[in-house]
């Protein structure tokens, strides 16, 4: 029986430990890169965009339909490149974190070089958008997220 | 045999039915109705019964009693009551009751039949030896999986099936704390967003884009909108 309860417990420390790692208390940011595509036809917001659709709705669009989602885990002094829609990439380095903030570095780039290049502190489990870069009649709109 | 209406007539006469001159005259009759009238009073006379005299005083004066003590005579040699069942098993021979003997007297006259469990056994494919009792026990024992216990036998060990279930529901349990922070899907509807301005440090652009940076306020995320030079298709609100 004893060994069944030490089976039990070392299970369950298993599973918190497995669940912390992947979780906000280890080093890792995970950094997602969300692709977006708007538009001035219409007015539909894709359902997948509902936690965020409000912030998208400031700018002057007004469809939104989400093309992918993307994303890495990185650890701080990290650095990943993510291929998002429209052939341009965001490599994301996260250069330190603590427990309230992460400085990020993010470099968006398409065929013909660098877009954007800027270094942000982002809230713990918050996130920015970068909106602007041309697609298919419309723009991208790039909400990063940075979670930990 | 037919009377005549004479003999009719005669008969009526004698029974005192017909008054006489309802016959006619008496010289047409053809017989005496008066011989008639006295040979029947004779012949009532001599059919009569003859009185018998009674002996029943005469005898009970050579008794010497008026009353006979018949009652008490028969119940003093009467039986006792509920004797009598036993009178008749005494004559017989049988001191107490005969239920016992009649069905002795049955069985040996109708003989002991013969079993038909060897038949049955054998049709079934069980072994004479064994009774029906013995061979039902043994069967729901063995489909029931009973399996007995004695005392100095180990407990047995009705932990375990729970215990196994603990340990598939732990190990499930850790299994989707593990893929629900791994997974994208699942992490994607779990994590918190919070939103809020960032503090932007450096910024820089391509050559051939301008950029704004939007912050609407300390609820709202921070907006960056880079601006192409040739002719943008959107700008903020």
């Amino acid at each position: 029986m004893k060994y069944v309860f030490g089976l039990l417990f070392w299970l369950a420390t298993v599973g918190v430990s497995l669940a912390s790692d992947g979780g906000g208390l280890n080093e890792v940011v995970q950094v997602r890169v969300w692709s977006v595509h708007a538009t001035k036809d219409g007015a539909v917001v894709d359902d997948a965009l509902k936690r965020v659709a409000k912030h998208l709705q400031r700018l002057d669009y007004g469809s939104f339909k989400l093309l992918r989602k993307d994303g890495a885990g990185i650890p701080p002094r990290g650095s990943k490149k993510i291929e998002i829609a429209g052939g341009k990439t965001v490599r994301v380095t996260v250069l330190e974190r603590n427990k309230e903030r992460a400085r990020v570095r993010v470099q968006i780039a398409d065929a013909e070089g660098i877009v954007l290049d800027t270094t942000v502190a982002i809230r713990r489990n918050g996130f920015f958008i970068v909106a602007g870069p041309r697609h298919r009649g419309g723009i991208l709109v790039l909400p990063i997220f940075a979670r930990y | 045999m037919t009377l005549t209406p004479a003999q009719i007539h005669r008969l009526q006469y004698e029974d005192g039915l017909v008054p006489l001159d309802t016959l006619g005259s008496i010289e047409a009759l053809a017989f005496d109705p008066a011989a008639d009238v006295r040979l029947r009073a004779e012949l009532r006379h001599a059919l009569a019964p003859i009185e018998i005299p009674s002996v029943v005083d005469a005898v009970m004066r050579r008794i010497d009693g008026d009353k006979l003590p018949v009652k008490e005579s028969v119940e003093q040699s009467s039986l006792e009551p509920g004797s009598v069942s036993a009178a008749v098993m005494g004559k017989l021979g049988v001191g107490e009751g005969i239920g016992h003997q009649v069905r002795e007297a049955l069985t040996i006259e109708a003989g002991t039949p013969d079993s038909v469990w060897p038949g049955v056994a054998a049709a079934i494919g069980a072994d004479v030896g064994v009774t029906v009792g013995d061979l039902l026990r043994s069967a729901v024992e063995e489909e029931a999986g009973f399996r007995g216990q004695g005392w100095g036998r180990a407990a047995p060990r009705r932990w375990w099936v729970p215990a196994t279930a603990g340990v598939l529901i732990a190990a499930a349990a850790a299994l989707l704390l593990w893929v629900g922070s791994n997974g994208s899907s699942v992490q994607d509807v779990a994590e918190k967003i919070t939103a809020g301005p960032v503090d932007i440090e450096a910024l820089d652009v391509g050559t051939a884009n301008a950029v704004r940076v939007l912050d609407l306020g300390k609820e709202d995320p921070t907006i960056i909108l880079i601006e192409e030079v040739q002719a943008p298709e959107g700008t903020a609100q």
